[in-house]
């Protein structure tokens, strides 16, 4: 990469460092370094919503899944809108008037201790594995693509994030935040414009080839649940995994719980309501830019650098014959794309149609090859492909003008960086407020749960760093962030609505959570064989239905509190 | 905080409007260049 584009990287770290630090001067107590003292405006906090979920898996992976799969994905998101007015008629308000640092604080207050500390657990077992999972997958593509080593890939992002993090607290995350939003969607629209005016054909007729080879079919009404990314997948399984992401992982919880007011804090979600859909959007077009970009270019038979250079030493024969019909292939898929824009075998009105046929069957031609050269890469190395992560950091680096490369690496940083950073301040507030003042030191003074609290933050971080270290080859870099959340998501997300309703219990949530536990761990293991979307709707059912039946049954014990609509 | 919760009310409406709206966008999008 030219030293200008390193430039502005370097350029970027230092300054979200140094930012981020200058405000550790004003943090003197816990409620200021884990919740701002719940001063924050609606804006900064709802920036700060949109940049914790919006990791580099998105700017990566994402948009390399719009390159190979089209809109679909968008699919997945349907449900957030519903979920963020559900959630700002119910959980936002209670949580925000309840005064508390955690979700799981209140799950004592209506239930019992074992509840609050078994959901704090896994929300730290799962937070924690994922935080190492969201630090990897940018750090994997870096050192292919850098040729640097894994370590100082992860040390690159982990290291200025936690200490960021770590000394500042959460008004250096939420800041740090707004800004980086603010340069993850430039860099997308930047790369979008640069697209539109790099590709050969009017952006009409990219979209056409787009189209004709099935990327922009966004809505699919299948009933069937084995399907990953359906219309109803999406609007129910959906809806189920936000309501669990936005109202009961701490990671998200934590960021309205800094607003200055109820109302901020669900005006917060309800921006991100606003524009998530079409920021997916948008995200996965680049991926269909992208692709047309290079249905005229050409590009690489496999899109990683590394990978490739290790199938050229391991197989040199077998790569060689791949790459001459792989040129002939690209070739002939370029003259049909040429032909579908101009129309020139056809007649009349549908005069595009044979040679849009003939596209996809020279598209299907390209990826029967590229599947070919991946099952290479397998044989190899020993582990998946994953050539799809690729597509875009391919772009970037060949194709981009001077400067935009640096600021679209900066923006897949900012991406990695503002999610880990929410995690690390959420890891540390749950195992200081949930477990450290809860259990051993409820009468600890400011000064020391302000420096554990910090410390805690710098062992988390050191954790990820390790996780991420080793995590590289765990999955798809998306369904594995995404597993990991969905093992518990739905059965928390069940224990909160079971504290909505009234006669439960704590030994009815606690074992309720258990037993929806073990539901999504049969349905995860293919007993019956569900689609991950669908999980949260089992987790959560299964706790309701036996978490009642067991409140019911079971005698009441005088310490389980009232539903929540008689707090605050 | 009444005036809060009819706030809330009017922005949670408009939100779910124009997602829908967004919804109806994407369906032309997958007809115009699909079909």
């Amino acid at each position: 990469m030219h030293p200008l584009n390193w430039a502005i990287v370097i350029t970027y770290l230092v300054y979200v460092v140094w930012d981020g630090l200058r405000r550790s001067k004003d943090t003197t107590n816990i409620e200021g370094y884990f919740l701002a003292n719940r001063s924050l405006p609606w804006w900064a906090v709802g920036l700060s919503v949109m940049a914790t979920q919006l990791s580099a898996v998105t700017m990566i992976g994402t948009t390399g899944q719009g390159a190979t799969d089209g809109m679909r994905f968008v699919q997945f998101y349907f449900g957030l809108p519903i979920a963020m007015v559900i959630l700002g008629v119910t959980l936002v308000p209670f949580l925000h008037g309840a005064k508390v640092f955690t979700a799981y604080e209140f799950l004592e207050k209506r239930f019992d201790a074992k509840t609050r500390s078994l959901t704090a657990f896994l929300f730290l077992l799962s937070r924690g594995m994922s935080c190492g999972t969201i630090i990897a997958a940018p750090a994997v593509v870096f050192s292919a693509i850098f040729g640097w080593d894994m370590t100082w890939s992860v040390a690159l992002i982990g290291i200025p994030t936690v200490l960021y993090t770590m000394f500042g607290g959460v008004q250096a995350v939420t800041w740090a935040d707004v800004k980086q939003m603010v340069l993850i969607v430039f860099a997308l629209v930047a790369i979008v414009i640069v697209l539109l005016i790099k590709i050969p054909v009017s952006p009409s007729d990219a979209f056409e080839l787009a189209g004709a080879t099935g990327r922009l079919t966004v809505f699919d009404f299948s009933w069937d649940i084995t399907k990953t990314y359906t219309f109803w997948s999406g609007i129910l399984g959906g809806t189920f995994l936000m309501l669990s992401y936005f109202g009961t992982d701490q990671s998200q919880v934590q960021r309205y719980l800094t607003a200055k007011s109820v109302d901020d804090a669900r005006t917060s979600l309800l921006m991100s309501a606003y524009w998530k859909i079409p920021l997916q959007a948008l995200v996965l077009i680049v991926g269909i830019l992208v692709w047309v970009f290079y249905l005229f270019t050409g590009g690489p038979l496999l899109w990683n650098p590394a990978a490739e250079k290790q199938v050229i030493a391991a197989e040199p024969a077998a790569y060689q014959e791949l790459q001459v019909r792989y040129g002939a292939a690209i070739q002939e898929r370029n003259q049909d794309a040429s032909f579908a824009v101009s129309g020139e075998h056809g007649v009349g009105a549908d005069r595009t149609l044979p040679d849009r046929a003939a596209l996809v069957a020279s598209e299907a031609k390209v990826n029967a090859i590229r599947g070919e050269a991946q099952a290479l890469v397998s044989k190899v190395t020993g582990a998946p492909a994953r050539d799809v992560n690729y597509i875009i950091p391919h772009f970037v680096l060949h194709f981009l003008p001077l400067g935009l490369a640096g600021l679209f690496i900066a923006g897949v940083m900012a991406a990695a960086m503002s999610s880990i950073a929410a995690e690390l301040n959420s890891l540390s507030t749950a195992t200081v407020i949930d477990f450290y003042r809860r259990w051993w030191r409820p009468d600890g003074g400011e000064v020391e749960l302000l420096r554990v609290s910090k410390l805690s933050t710098g062992l988390w971080g050191l954790f990820a760093c390790v996780v991420a270290t080793y995590a590289a080859n765990l999955g798809s870099l998306i369904e594995v962030v995404n597993r990991f959340g969905s093992f518990f998501y739905g059965s928390i997300l069940g224990v909160f609505l079971l504290a909505m309703l009234p006669r439960t219990s704590g030994a009815g949530a606690f074992f309720g959570l258990l037993a929806g536990m073990g539901a999504v761990a049969a349905v995860s293991f293919g007993m019956p064989e569900v689609s991950f979307l669908w999980h949260n709707v089992v987790g959560a059912v299964t706790v309701l239905v036996v978490g009642f039946v067991l409140s019911v049954v079971m005698p009441r014990r005088p310490m389980d509190g009232p539903p929540v609509g008689e707090f605050g | 905080v009444s005036g809060d919760a009819s706030r809330f009310r009017r922005t949670a409406s408009q939100v779910l409007l124009v997602q829908l709206v967004t919804l109806l966008l994407l369906w032309w999008f997958q007809q115009h260049f699909t079909s």
